[in-house]
């Protein structure tokens, strides 16, 4: 009985770990053969060390402060049309492809973009080259983990009961207090998870800082082992930038591991805090706001809409006709959908099996397991894609042609990558549900299939769309592995923008990149509503 | 009394950090036993540990006889309804009710036939495609009670069932839960706060006081 609630986890898990697993074992095996002591000397690798986490921690820094900002400024505007503006931004960023947002960010702050023009306009000196490297680069992070931030950080906020809200209005707490006392504490809880979460993001960046970097001064240790790997052929460099890689990951992870894998919960809290609570109509927090508006707008909207005015073209027109372009699509959406379909199946398993471990009435012996299990749904963190691709060319090598095996290995990329968002998706709901109607299915025997047709789809279906949707949406717009062994004869959407984008074709580059986007939020906004179903995943309550 | 047929032998439990109860007590079929005791006096205990949801230290479960201690709760002889959770909020009314006759949640027209006497028999005639949160806490009260009536099992459980109705309602489903327990000779033990809702439902009275349970002479 205790064996089949926890087999699928079990499965699904061990494919997760198993995938992750082969690639490390088979960089060490090949590791046999490098100096890691002298390696680890090599200036160059430390210099990209030494910028890897210098980024990546700033960049988690800027994050953190303009999505804490954001999160307050829509929490304490509820209702206001600029609060449903950022959150429209911050779902469009979610989704955005990395390689179509460093096309707008270029779009807006390159030697030849918007700003230049407006500078230029005023007589002002431009920007120059200097997007390419640092700037660039946290600009890009900054646009994408700032509303990821955002996200968690007003989750927490709306998930305060009203009751505190109500008591902070009732004593007429100045703003200060109301951080202090009421949101202080809703922040700290999610705080160490989420930028634990945005650090290995940045630092395991690839796409980005590929079209962004700016040559080996500005390279990430994810870049510098797909220039080792791909262009210099260098393996032995690969590998042991790859072992560091890892062990630096690992350890940051292993850290994570210690907070909570929710984030948020919000029993008492209906959503009335954002509009009672006493800071509403102080001076400071409109002026706060509304800054926070303007870069909000400057860093996250601007490359959206520099997106949508660069590639309404007559390239747009022609690219149905390019026969590059259809193999790409193609490629592109078969993938995104086979990713979305086994990565929800591996997180329903994961999510299923971890609240059999945590919840009190189930098996509190095996509790220990969730943290192991939280590892393996999160292991992509560790061994991001290049790292894998690598990995997998390494054990193939002399067995079977790793390129011949691309469609396989970027599949299995685009699954670890989406795992960890698909799993945290579900798993509040599925164990928010264990807890309301264990019992009850206990005592009248609704079990096995009845029981996830009955009591479990219904009521989670909405988390699994969008767990569905991010999937189709991460997997359709990566640029991983992809980039190791995309070739003529394999190429998807984000592998031919870069690639006509490195070729300076910039407005056929713009109207892909506008295609692409397109596509992602069709997949997002089309399967989520699918998976919602009529009535867009009724869920009652009182 | 008549027969003792649910009856509950020295079952010992302890949650940690607080005294172990140990409850006795005997329920015939055709009673009604009303238990009543303070905030944590273990009478939600109580009835997990007969549902099957709680594992007693030591002592004994049975039912006309048989020990029901080795059975899993959709097993055993009894149909309880919760103080919470009692309803999914996802399913209609109907679909709710007919659940404690079906687990799969396929009914046949027998089925279906026999939810809607119930939903007349409990004065919510009419409501089958209604969702749980378009009905008033009473109502809510009445289609748990309605499910837990349903399944026709000889030992009904019935925790907090008056917690949420007005007066007259409460009048009503009291009389509702005498005259079912007496037409299909029920084992029922009611837990209640308000020492009124015994005479509601006469039969005994038992108080939970120091983790015993004490019983008090029919009123």
């Amino acid at each position: 009985m205790i064996a089949a609630r926890l087999l699928p986890g079990l499965i699904a898990a061990a494919v997760a770990a198993g995938l992750a697993g082969a690639a490390i074992w088979a960089i060490a095996a090949a590791a046999g053969t490098v100096d890691m002591a002298a390696a680890l000397r090599d200036p160059y690798l430390r210099g990209v060390t030494r910028f890897t986490f210098g980024q990546a921690a700033l960049s988690t820094l800027f994050s953190a402060l303009l999505g804490l900002a954001a999160a307050r400024a829509v929490h304490r505007r509820a209702g206001a049309r600029g609060a449903r503006v950022l959150n429209l931004l911050a779902s469009l960023a979610l989704v955005m492809p990395t390689t179509v947002a460093a096309t707008g960010i270029v779009t807006v702050w390159g030697r030849a973009g918007w700003v230049a023009d407006a500078a230029a306009a005023l007589g002002l000196p431009g920007p120059g080259g200097a997007l390419y490297g640092l700037p660039g680069v946290l600009l890009a992070h900054v646009f994408f983990n700032a509303p990821l931030m955002a996200r968690i950080f007003h989750a927490a906020l709306a998930a305060v009961p009203d009751g505190r809200w109500r008591i902070a209005a009732h004593l007429g707490l100045a703003e200060r207090e109301v951080w202090r006392f009421v949101e202080w504490p809703a922040i700290r809880r999610v705080a160490p998870g989420a930028c634990g979460l945005v650090f290995l993001l940045c630092f395991t960046s690839f796409a980005l800082v590929l079209m962004l970097g700016g040559g080996p001064g500005a390279s990430t240790l994810e870049v510098a082992i797909y220039e080792a790997a791909r262009l210099d052929f260098d393996l032995d460099r690969a590998v042991s930038l790859s072992l560091l890689q890892i062990g630096i990951c690992a350890a940051v992870l292993l850290a994570l591991a210690r907070f909570p894998a929710e984030w948020a919960a919000g029993a008492g809290a209906t959503g009335l805090g954002g509009r009672i609570r006493p800071d509403r109509a102080g001076t400071g927090a409109r002026l706060a706001d509304a800054a926070t508006a303007v870069l909000a707008a400057a860093i996250v909207a601007a490359p959206l809409v520099a997106i949508l005015a660069g590639g309404l073209t007559l390239d747009l027109l022609r690219l149905p006709f390019d026969p590059a372009f259809r193999q790409a699509l193609g490629t592109s959406v078969v993938i995104a959908l086979a990713s979305a379909a086994i990565t929800c199946m591996l997180a329903w398993a994961i999510a299923e099996m971890r609240r059999t471990l945590v919840l009190p009435t189930r098996l509190p012996r095996l509790a220990w397991l969730a943290g192991p299990l939280d590892l393996a749904s999160a292991v992509y963190l560790a061994v991001p894609a290049i790292v894998l691709g690598l990995g997998a060319f390494l054990a193939l090598r002399g067995i079977a042609e790793a390129a011949a095996l691309a469609p396989v290995l970027v599949l299995a990329a685009n699954v670890l990558l989406s795992l960890p968002f698909a799993v945290r998706a579900l798993q509040g709901r599925l164990a928010e549900s264990a807890a309301r109607h264990d019992r009850l299915c206990a005592s009248l025997g609704i079990t096995g299939l009845a029981r996830i047709r009955l009591v479990e789809f219904p009521t989670a279906r909405r988390e699994l769309g969008f767990a569905m949707a991010l999937s189709a949406a991460l997997s359709v717009g990566d640029l991983g592995v992809v980039a190791l062994f995309g070739s003529e004869g394999f190429r998807t959407l984000p592998w031919l923008l870069y690639e006509r984008s490195g070729r300076y074709q910039s407005e056929a580059a713009a109207a892909i990149a506008l295609a692409l986007l397109l596509l992602s939020l069709g997949f997002f906004a089309g399967i989520e509503r699918i998976a919602a179903g009529r009535h867009g995943g009724r869920r009652a309550g009182r | 009394m008549g027969v003792a047929v649910l009856a509950v032998e020295r079952v010992r439990f302890a949650w940690p950090g607080i005294p172990a109860y140990d409850f006795t007590l005997r329920v015939a079929r055709g009673e009604i036993v009303t238990l009543s005791g303070a905030s944590g006096s273990g009478k939600s205990t109580l009835i997990d540990l007969i549902c099957g949801f709680l594992r007693p230290l030591s002592g004994e479960i049975a039912w006309d006889g048989v020990s029901i201690l080795g059975l899993p709760p959709a097993q055993r002889p009894v149909s309880a309804l919760f103080q919470t959770g009692e309803l999914f909020e996802h399913l209609d009314v109907g679909t709710n009710i007919v659940l404690g006759l079906d687990p799969r949640g396929r009914p046949g027209p027998a089925e279906r036939g026999r939810v809607t006497a119930m939903l007349a028999e409990i004065g919510l005639a009419g409501f089958e495609r209604r969702l749980p949160a378009q009905l008033s806490g009473g109502q809510r009260r009445r289609v748990a009670l309605a499910r837990t009536l349903i399944r026709e099992r000889p030992v009904m459980l019935l925790d907090e069932p008056f917690g949420a109705l007005d007066t007259g309602t409460r009048d009503e489903v009291a009389a509702l839960v005498r005259r079912l327990t007496a037409e299909r000779r029920l084992a029922s033990l009611i837990v209640s706060h308000d020492p009124a809702d015994t005479e509601r439902l006469g039969g005994r009275s038992a108080v939970l006081r120091e983790g015993r349970i004490e019983e008090r002479p029919a009123g």
